[in-house]
């Protein structure tokens, strides 16, 4: 069994990545909606994956909102692929 | 956390993101009843002797654009842009793009020419339709685009006026009836 990135083993963080993985970008607040997370903890755990270079945050305003917009980078991309294949290794082929 | 646990987050993350699907239904509602005016109105024309009844066709083109800035502003107003939702533009846009070279190719061939235009824009459609709905995975596209293949074959073989006729059943079969099932799932 192959050891699991510490920094994606955690539940909100590793389902902002799986929402991210899958869109070109998102905003916070569809971030917010479909992991169900209070905006301060996601704040938190958004802001442990940019230190890691997993993420990008660009804040910028929309119709005089401010808009927090996500993006995943390569070495979040790479991350998340070789957690999901080590992930593998706990599931024994049948 | 459990690896388990880890796999049902991710599965149901991803596909969380899919859930914008159902919104394609209007373009294939929205094109779908426009070929149907256009052919019919094309057949009126004919009918009645009105050789320049083709025009009519000129509505798809404002309805290119009509979609094109519905698809834009929705993809801008969109908190989130998933790769799939981009890879349906580009399918279509690379519809679009083919069927102006050929149209153009066509219509330096005048009237053999414009008799070819409806089984090969129906094949373009039916390859656009059926790559759409493999990548929604569902299957009423899939089998709507592979009955569009079958009715543009059928295209090749008989008059102008059959071929309009043909158009309506190609839409309903390959768009109208997969966008309500679409709509309803």
């Amino acid at each position: 069994m192959k050891p699991l990135d510490p920094i994606l083993h955690s539940q909100l963080r590793l389902a902002i990545m799986s929402l991210l993985v899958s869109t070109e970008k998102a905003e916070f607040s569809f971030i917010k909606e479909k992991t169900g997370a209070t905006s301060g903890n996601l704040s938190v755990q958004m802001n442990k994956l940019k230190d890691a270079g997993y993420l990008t945050i660009k804040k910028s305003f929309k119709d005089n909102y401010p808009l927090t917009t996500c993006t995943i980078t390569k070495k979040g991309r790479k991350a998340f692929e070789s957690y999901f294949d080590n992930l593998k290794s706990y599931f024994p082929e049948n | 956390m459990t690896p388990r646990e880890s796999i049902s987050i991710i599965e149901n993350m991803i596909n969380l993101t899919k859930g914008s699907v159902r919104e394609n239904a209007w373009y294939f509602y929205f094109f779908g009843v426009l070929v149907i005016i256009c052919s019919l109105l094309n057949l009126m024309f004919m009918r009645m002797g009105i050789p320049e009844g083709g025009i009519v066709w000129g509505l798809m083109a404002i309805g290119g654009v009509i979609a094109g800035i519905r698809g834009y502003r929705l993809g801008k107003s969109g908190k989130a842009s998933t790769h799939i939702d981009k890879l349906y533009g580009y399918i279509w846009l690379a519809f679009g793009l083919s069927f102006i070279v050929i149209f153009i190719g066509l219509a330096k061939l005048s009237d053999a020419g414009m008799y070819l235009i409806n089984p090969i824009t129906f094949a373009l459609a039916a390859g656009a339709t059926f790559l759409s709905g493999q990548l929604m995975k569902f299957n009423p596209f899939v089998f709507g685009g592979l009955a569009m293949f079958a009715i543009a074959i059928v295209q090749l073989f008989v008059g102008p006026q059959a071929q309009l006729l043909l158009n309506v059943l190609a839409v309903s079969i390959g768009y109208l009836l997969p966008a309500y099932l679409l709509s309803k799932s």
